[in-house]
């Protein structure tokens, strides 16, 4: 009897275990895959090879097309789309897209759907949440509810879609899903126009959604309001060098084109008599920090680039006198987190409506950044507050209602399910006001008012914009463009150069914008800068016009656009200015040359005062070496340079020297926001504070500081000095000649997909935050040029463009075309970017791959 | 090397301390090797039709057949046999081409493991072989649950000579 329950316990547990293992390998458990399903040979992830085999020549049957298209790739990657109407060239554009980056646009629009956790599990519930909370795809939603499907954005966006679904059928059939899906079991689904404007508008994000007023109300409560103000201040505390000097006009304002997509309607009073402010919550400096808290600590799930932190791009164009060998010249650098595939997928298109050539941002039809026929354009970001937080006045008498304008209104609610893999799904709930969605409850009932948050045309604006044929047609099509706002640099075949800076500038009618403002009406938003007064240059007489993130107008100029803190400190902008002001640059050259460079003008302008704080002081002898060394600099963050090590260790060590001192009284929080607070990070506004004082303020009452020992600048800078003497002693050797900037700072370009394996880097590497070549986001850097590009004019429709971008056409890390272009974006070097016309004239000779696109039968 | 050799050679050496393996390497005998055969082809032609769930049915079929046969050996096959049948159109399409390599090492990184081939080539022949020993083992005790008690308690699994089949054993 006993070896008979043995035998049954035995068959019970082969049973259970055989049950088990098959449950996990056919269904996975928590975060871990369908295993059997994955690594099955004939299925799972080993099909996903087929994304590493270059292209060959082929015709393929396109479901949606009305005629031929022809898709031709050179040997480095990069495609061009011609086709018989604007209809198969879109169809075409989203096929070859999503060929080569479908799992990027499946990553952006989940992100921006909040539908990340699906793919990723828990681990990304938290990103899920908070931009369900913002919204984007309610925007979106809106945005192609407001798209007339005729329209040319509406025709653009279907066919676009069809390409992609077309691609996504391929996929169902042969399964060869790339390798994350085959890993996952978790397939994407069908593209839709909606997609496109999420992906859109997840850029948007990461262009125009930040927290400054949240930071303001942190250091309000720490520094106190008379040294937030002293030390952040609204005006820059240096002097910049603005594109648009003025004269300016005061014009009134415009109301915004359309509500607030993720805003609840005007409300119906629910209870009509006003109440006492004693019967509601109140509104303390305590609670405003608190709701920040609980805001920055939600900011601090999202992947690193989703708040817009490091403004950091560059575009000039020059004419005239200042061109040799051409009617006019652009160049162009956005600076964007760089990852692996690239934000950008280089194309040329061509049809009847279209011809036009640059980078796209995959998952959108056209081109966001290139040139025509005519004209050429790139784009850098204006930095202005785009940004809103609100306080609501809420009552525990009056549950999901808040206060606004003299009434009880209750709070709009959306529902939302998160779907997790390998986990329960998550239900969640935003409160939305008449500002905008509730992004806390902790402290402070906070909403935000982001312009991001209400539908505009851009897609609209962006088509006329790749057919624009001069100044009239391009600022013409830009009125409609309305978030992120962007400074628009062009030049054109008929030498004219221009800036103009389109989008919302929202403005209140009372408060402090830079504070979350009041939420009972008061400060609401009464409009923005109309079009007519945004920055702009037109043919300036000094043939030169660049912009670098600087604040684009000067101190005068009629409207508040945002605070210090916004706006790059103008240490590129000033080097551009400096390499192209009075001197007649010869082709694309020199432009290409500037794009690469690393010189810090911070630094020139800086270490002579450094050198003369030094004078008459004893120095042993590691020190008097580095003396030296910084008296022959050029100011030029080389890898290869210990000069450029001293600088920027000085440089931290003598902010530090001068304000940590004030942050240790005021007990400043600085993790909540490390990029905005911290002394490690160089806040903006602080840097051009210490760079003033410096230079025209050295007994500054800052250097006066608690327990200071240091009361003016020189005697601050000899302290940060032998500081940074010791700190590079210990960190790199006795020698000084050994401290090279490469030893400190390294690039590195991540994998889309967080797998570290997947990217490249981190190598040594020049540059640093304010050198035109910028290298943020830390000592290994992952944030700069994103895309490099200059277009010469010769005359009358006929250019010379080049560009080259960190990383290569391809997302499939086997494809040899997935990182070739990253040595070449290294170096300095470029590629011909060429026009559908030009592809195909030269393809031929150069061995390109074609495939010929036709209509299924 | 054939069966037969492998007998011959067993007969004339010197008599080697007895386990499940050495019997194995010893006596393989056609019927097991046919299986495993006959297996790694199934489960190779059942993956490429999507039935990665294949090397379990393997292992049952293993595992009710080999019965009466020594546990280890018996598991052994299954698992090796299942194994060599994904890892066989792994190879056919490494040897055309095909980046398994360059995949493994993908999907390793996506997985957040060290980002080497090897692991998920290694993961992938376990899964398989995992499945199949599972079911053998499963197969077998089941098996021996629904057989007579007083003819399983007197043989135990472990002492069936893995060289002799059923039918001469029963005669």
């Amino acid at each position: 009897m006993a070896a008979r329950l043995r035998r049954v316990a035995a068959c019970l547990t082969a049973t259970l275990s055989a049950t088990l293992l098959m449950f996990v390998l056919g269904v996975g458990i928590g975060p871990v895959p369908a295993l059997g399903r994955a690594l099955a040979p004939g299925g799972g992830v080993w099909p996903s090879a087929a994304g590493a085999r270059l292209p060959h020549s082929q015709a393929l049957r396109i479901p949606g097309l009305t005629g031929t298209a022809e898709v031709s790739f050179t040997s480095s990657g990069m495609a061009s789309v011609q086709a018989s109407n604007d209809h198969d060239l879109f169809l075409a554009q989203g096929y070859v897209t999503a060929r080569n980056r479908l799992t990027q646009m499946d990553l952006e629009r989940r992100l921006g759907e909040g539908r990340l956790a699906q793919l990723q599990g828990s681990s990304a519930v938290a990103s899920d949440t908070f931009e369900l909370r913002l919204g984007l795809e309610r925007t979106a939603r809106a945005e192609w509810a407001a798209t007339a499907p005729g329209s040319p954005a509406g025709q653009a966006l279907t066919a676009y879609a069809q390409g992609v679904n077309d691609r996504l059928a391929e996929l169902h059939s042969t399964h060869e899903w790339p390798a994350i899906y085959g890993l996952t079991g978790v397939h994407p689904a069908r593209w839709t126009p909606v997609d496109s404007m999420v992906v859109q508008e997840v850029l948007t994000q990461q262009l125009d959604f930040t927290t400054a007023p949240l930071d303001y109300s942190i250091l309000q409560k720490s520094l106190g309001a008379a040294d937030t103000a002293r030390w952040f201040p609204v005006q820059p505390a240096n002097a910049q060098q603005p594109y648009d000097p003025g004269p300016y006009h005061y014009l009134g304002t415009d109301p915004l084109a359309a509500a607030n997509a993720n805003a609840a309607a005007v409300p119906a009073t629910s209870s009509a008599a006003p109440t006492t402010a004693a019967a509601t919550t109140s509104t303390t400096t305590a609670d405003a920090a608190a709701a920040a808290v609980s805001i920055l600590s939600g900011t601090a799930s999202l992947p690193d680039d989703l708040r817009h932190i490091h403004p950091d791009s560059n575009a000039w164009a020059v004419n005239g006198s200042a061109l040799r060998g051409g009617v006019s010249l652009l160049a162009g650098d956005p600076h964007l987190q760089l990852s692996l595939p690239s934000y950008w997928y280089e194309v040329s298109l061509r049809s009847p409506g279209f011809d036009v050539t640059g980078a796209s941002l995959p998952g959108m039809p056209a081109i966001l950044l290139g040139h025509n026929a005519h004209i050429s354009w790139s784009l850098t970001d204006v930095q202005n507050q785009s940004t809103l937080f609100y306080k609501e006045r809420t009552s525990s008498s009056h549950p999901d209602e808040y206060f606004w304008r003299g009434a009880w209104r209750p709070l709009q609610k959306v529902h939302y399910t998160i779907p997790v893999r390998g986990a329960s799904s998550v239900p969640l709930t935003v409160n939305l006001t008449v500002h905008g969605p509730i992004m806390t409850e902790k402290g402070q009932t906070t909403s935000v008012d982001w312009m991001g948050d209400i539908p505009s045309a851009d897609l609209s604006a962006l088509l006329s914009v790749n057919t624009a044929s001069d100044w009239g047609g391009f600022t013409k099509a830009l009125r409609e463009w309305r978030a992120p706002t962007q400074n628009f640099v062009y030049a054109d075949d008929q030498g004219h150069i221009g800036i103009i800076a389109p989008g919302y500038y929202p403005l209140v009618r009372s408060g402090k914008p830079w504070l979350p403002l009041s939420g009972t009406g008061e400060s609401d938003i009464s409009g923005t800068i109309p079009f007519a007064a945004v920055p702009k240059t037109y043919d300036p007489p000094g043939h030169v016009v660049a912009t670098a993130n600087q604040r684009p107008v000067g101190a005068n100029y009629p409207y508040y656009i945002g605070t210090s803190q916004g706006f790059d400190p103008g240490y590129r902008a000033d080097e551009i200015y400096g390499s192209l002001d009075g001197t007649t640059q010869d082709g694309s050259s020199g432009s290409a040359a500037l794009q690469s460079s690393v010189t810090d003008s911070l630094a020139r302008s800086i270490v002579p005062r450094l050198l003369s704080a030094l004078d008459g002081t004893s120095l042993d002898a590691r020190s008097r070496s580095v003396r030296t060394m910084l008296a022959g600099w050029n100011g030029s963050m080389d890898a290869s340079s210990p000069a450029a090590s001293v600088w920027w260790t000085f440089w931290g060590t003598y902010l530090s020297t001068v304000f940590q001192p004030w942050w240790d009284e005021a007990k400043v929080p600085v993790s909540l926001d490390p990029w905005n607070l911290d002394l490690g990070h160089a806040p903006g506004p602080l840097v051009e504070d210490l760079e003033q004082w410096t230079l025209h303020d050295p007994t500054n009452a800052a250097f006066a500081s608690p327990g200071s020992t240091t009361p003016n600048a020189p005697a601050a800078m000899r302290a940060a000095f032998t500081k940074t003497v010791d700190s590079l002693t210990k960190q790199l050797g006795n020698d000084p000649a050994d401290w090279t900037w490469g030893r400190l700072h390294q690039r590195k370009i991540p994998s889309l997909t967080g797998a570290a394996a997947l990217g490249y880097g981190p190598f040594p590497a020049g540059g640093d935050p304010w050198t035109p070549n910028a290298a943020d986001d830390g000592m290994v850097s992952d944030f700069g040029p994103s895309w490099r590009m200059t277009v010469t004019w010769t005359g009358p429709g006929q250019s010379t463009a080049k560009a080259i971008y960190p990383g290569g056409q391809s997302e499939d890390p086997a494809s040899p075309w997935y990182q070739n272009l990253i040595p070449l974006w290294w170096d300095g070097r470029y590629l011909p970017l060429r026009t559908a016309a030009e592809q195909s004239r030269d393809g031929t000779s150069s061995g390109d791959v074609r495939w010929t696109l036709r209509p299924e039968r | 090397m054939t069966s037969l050799e492998l007998s011959t050679a067993a007969e004339t050496a010197r008599p080697a301390p007895p386990t499940p393996f050495t019997r194995l390497r010893g006596r393989l005998p056609a019927p097991v090797a046919t299986a495993a055969v006959l297996g790694a082809a199934a489960t190779a032609l059942g993956t490429a039709a999507g039935l990665w769930f294949l090397p379990f049915a393997f292992g049952l079929a293993v595992g009710v057949w080999g019965r009466r046969r020594s546990t280890a050996p018996m598991l052994a096959t299954a698992g090796l046999a299942s194994g060599a049948g994904w890892a066989l159109p792994l190879l056919w399409s490494a040897l055309h081409g095909g980046s398994v390599s360059s995949t493994a090492r993908i999907v390793a990184a996506l997985a957040g493991l060290p980002p080497s081939p090897a692991l998920v080539l290694l993961a992938t022949l376990l899964v398989a072989a995992l499945q199949a020993i599972s079911a053998a083992g499963l197969a077998r005790t089941v098996c021996h649950l629904s057989a007579a008690p007083a003819r399983t308690e007197d043989v135990p699994p472990e002492d069936v000579d893995m060289g002799e089949d059923s039918t001469r054993r029963s005669s």
